[in-house]
């Protein structure tokens, strides 16, 4: 069940109803309906996974509680270690375990070896690399003694399984999204009304703005071989309107639902495409991992507390397990080295953390400082989705290297309807759109609300697309 | 809460009449296009055409048979009511339209060639239906080929998503913009002054031993169609209209049988008339074809004018 789904656009209604009519008298009400929907919503894309999902849950809240309860040292790290192994260990086996095979193998045969790799071709349970993250950070919160363990079981499974966030994030963490779930939620008109507004632009990101774009960036990065250089320029910059599109917009509709029952989630996205440098990218693209990385793996290697070359070693392995963290493919490891390799100079320069803000207001003088520091990011940004959307490193190799001695920019695939100007004018719209709006969480509230949501819902139904039916990117992970 | 789902309803409410308001105009400047062939439908649908002959057909019955022509020859009212692009199946639905809300002809002109005799699948130049579809009937009709139409009108604005072109000239024409028609349509019919282009790669089809095809099934669609409008007292009259020799000459294995058939069943059936116009002298000179299955305006005129004089006789001879 997509968020951009008919099922989904009846679901929600029915849940939202029974929530606030027939579930209302107390939290634990609140909290069983929103489980069971959260499992029916789940068990939608396979129902064999629910029981992993259910069993990761039970461990996580059973070994938290013998965490807390320990009496010795010995014994809280060994229970922590248990979840840590199993929650990873799962993970490894369904996402990771083919990849080792098969490069091993490979490595294998380069020294003239013959080998015959076991496979296990599993189906990766959708939301498992979110849901693990989820169950890590509570363990490692409670092995830190950050916060207390969770008594309430049904409190912790929906703080796990939380249906908005199941399956894409944003990843929460049970310092925020616990206190919300342990008290009933009365209904709130502004949140609910934000919630609206949110998933609608999650809507106009979705289907208007990333499923255009696939089409010509899958037709692009499909044919690279025979694309001039303006098309493959193009192809780069599709995709990452694409992925921003998709998955921003999965986060949208994940944080408008959230707030139609009175829960709020992290932010994960802030305008990313605005950023001035790709420190500041990082802070606004996917908030929600990156700061997990940052508070479960960066400090705890010791930050940027240590020496340079400390500085270097942490650096390049957060982007390294990230990029691995997207996918068991090499394309996602490059495309974690490569974002590593961008952050160095900033990084080594003390420099990294020099746009913090938003941008305010913009002079003349600022805009033309501010164009080519924007444009140098996005464009560094769209070198590094090439490796991150291309098949193989060859591919991705060979798509850069005909990008850059082609050096023909005659229109291609401009004469198929969406393939055509209108896309690029599109996304200029769209671009000057989020611009404008871009202090608020969404460009739709505040003022001229209503005529702005009667127009998104306009350009929902001439731009989107329905022929053919997209999932999201990120459920992939 | 309640204020809430007052809200939900005033963003429900106010797209929906914006984009109904949006959509009313496109329709109504789409409509109001003249020599399109949205005035077509407009004429099919609100039934001002009453004519005396209507010629069926797919593209090769819309650009060779002038309504004009044979209308002064036989002082009928006479329409044409081909689909481009559209075979038997295609043709047969837009005159159940026409049947539905218009006069019954006294004589069907059905052009026939192999094109005739193949199933079609899909709908072709969608755009045509776009203000028509609150048509039950074209709409049920329609739906036969794509169930998207059986309730894509019920959402405004949303049978333009595939068709975005169409709502800027519908609300250009609504807004007094005219705009160029190259291919301008007059009682159905739209000549093609375009030079000749030899089409190779349909001749390279014909000409390949493998390329086989039983019409079988299709001819005898056709057939029961033309027995029920026979029932009705309408004259068939199947005309097979020229085609350039060299097609001509790589067709003739696939094409003879059909003939023969036709003839055939012309012979048998009462009401029934076959004229086999294929190999008249207008198929030996690329002047009249803009490519070798189809005539220009030059050969549409002749054509015509032949055909027209080629009805008289029949009518003389025959009813």
């Amino acid at each position: 069940m997509f968020f951009n789904s008919l099922s989904f656009a009846i679901f929600l209604p029915i849940v939202f109803f029974l929530y606030w009519f027939v579930f209302n008298s107390s939290k634990k009400a609140q909290n069983t309906l929103l489980i069971i929907a959260s499992y029916y919503f789940y068990s939608c894309w396979d129902w064999r996974f629910l029981f992993l999902l259910v069993f990761s849950t039970g461990l996580d809240y059973f070994t938290a509680l013998k965490i807390e309860n320990s009496r010795s040292k010995a014994e809280r790290k060994t229970w922590f270690w248990i979840s840590v192994g199993v929650n990873l260990g799962f993970l490894g086996v369904f996402k990771y375990y083919d990849f080792f095979a098969v490069s091993f193998s490979k490595l294998i045969e380069g020294f003239g070896m013959q080998a015959n790799p076991f496979l296990l071709n599993l189906v990766l349970p959708v939301g498992i690399s979110f849901y693990t993250f989820h169950g890590l950070s509570y363990i490692i919160d409670i092995y830190k003694e950050r916060i207390r363990a969770e008594r309430n079981f049904i409190d912790y499974a929906l703080f796990v399984s939380y249906f908005p966030l199941l399956v894409a994030g944003p990843i929460e963490r049970a310092t925020h999204l616990l206190p919300q779930v342990k008290v009933k939620r009365s209904f709130d008109y502004q949140q609910a009304k934000e919630g609206i507004h949110q998933i609608l632009w999650g809507l106009v990101k979705k289907i208007v703005i990333a499923d255009s774009c696939a089409q010509y960036a899958n037709a692009v990065f499909d044919n690279y071989e025979s694309m001039n250089s303006l098309s493959l320029v193009l192809g780069a910059v599709y995709f990452a309107f694409q992925i921003y599109g998709d998955f921003s917009g999965y986060s949208d509709i994940a944080l408008g639902t959230s707030k139609l029952f009175g829960i709020n989630l992290l932010k994960n996205f802030d305008y990313p495409y605005f950023s001035r440098d790709i420190a500041e990218f990082w802070r606004r693209w996917h908030i929600s991992l990156s700061s997990w990385f940052r508070d479960y793996l960066y400090i705890p290697l010791g930050g940027s507390q240590g020496g340079t070359w400390m500085k270097i070693r942490n650096t390049f392995i957060i982007f390294l397990v990230s990029g691995f963290w997207h996918g068991a493919n090499w394309t996602f490891l490059a495309w974690g080295f490569l974002n590593a390799l961008y952050f160095l100079p900033l990084l080594l320069s003390n420099k990294n953390r020099t746009h913090t803000g938003n941008i305010e207001g913009v002079s003349f003088i600022q805009g033309m400082k501010l164009i080519p520091q924007i444009g140098l990011t996005f464009a560094l940004t769209c070198l590094a989705w090439i490796f991150f959307r291309a098949r193989t490193i060859t591919d991705a190799f060979g798509y850069i290297k005909r990008m850059f001695s082609n050096w023909q920019f005659k229109p291609q695939y401009f004469n198929i309807e969406r393939y055509n100007f209108e896309l690029v004018l599109m996304l200029v719209l769209f671009v000057g759109f989020e611009w404008f709006n871009r202090y608020k969480i969404e460009p739709i509230s505040g003022k001229y609300s209503y005529p702005k949501i009667c127009l998104a819902i306009i350009v929902l139904l001439l731009f989107g697309v329905y022929s053919e039916y997209k999932s999201f990117i990120y459920f992939q992970f | 809460m309640k204020q809430f789902l007052l809200y939900i309803v005033q963003i429900l409410v106010g797209s929906f009449l914006l984009s109904y308001a949006v959509q009313l105009a496109a329709d109504s400047g789409l409509k109001k296009m003249k020599n399109t062939l949205f005035s077509e439908w407009n004429a099919i649908l609100k039934g001002t055409i009453d004519a005396d002959m209507v010629i069926l057909g797919s593209s090769r019955g819309v650009v060779s048979y002038d309504p004009d022509l044979l209308s002064a020859a036989s002082n009928k009212k006479v329409h044409n009511l081909s689909f481009n692009a559209g075979s038997y199946n295609l043709q047969e639905l837009k005159y159940s339209l026409y049947a539905e809300h218009n006069k019954k002809p006294k004589i069907i002109l059905q052009n026939v060639d192999l094109a005739h005799f193949t199933l079609s699948a899909q709908l072709p130049e969608e755009h045509q239906f776009l203000p028509y579809l609150d048509d039950q009937d074209l709409k049920k009709g329609l739906g036969l080929f794509d169930s998207r139409y059986l309730w894509v009108d019920r959402i405004p604005l949303l049978k333009y998503n595939t068709q975005k072109r169409f709502l800027g000239i519908g609300l250009g024409s609504f807004l007094g913009k005219k705009f160029k028609n190259k291919d301008a349509v007059t009682d159905g019919f739209s000549p093609k002054s375009i030079a000749f282009k030899r089409d190779g790669h349909n001749l390279k089809r014909l000409s390949d031993p493998a390329f086989k095809r039983s019409y079988e099934k299709d001819l005898a669609q056709m057939k029961s169609f033309v027995k029920a409008r026979i029932k009705d007292s309408i004259a068939v009259i199947l005309v097979w209209a020229p085609e350039y020799k060299e097609r001509l000459a790589v067709g003739r294995r696939l094409t003879q049988p059909l003939k023969q058939a036709l003839a055939d069943f012309a012979k048998e059936q009462k009401g029934v008339y076959f004229l086999d116009m294929s190999e008249d002298s207008l198929s030996q000179s690329s002047d009249y074809f803009y490519d070798t299955f189809h005539l220009n305006t030059k050969g549409a005129h002749l054509f015509s004018a032949t055909l027209a004089q080629k009805i008289k006789d029949l009518e003389r001879n025959a009813y």
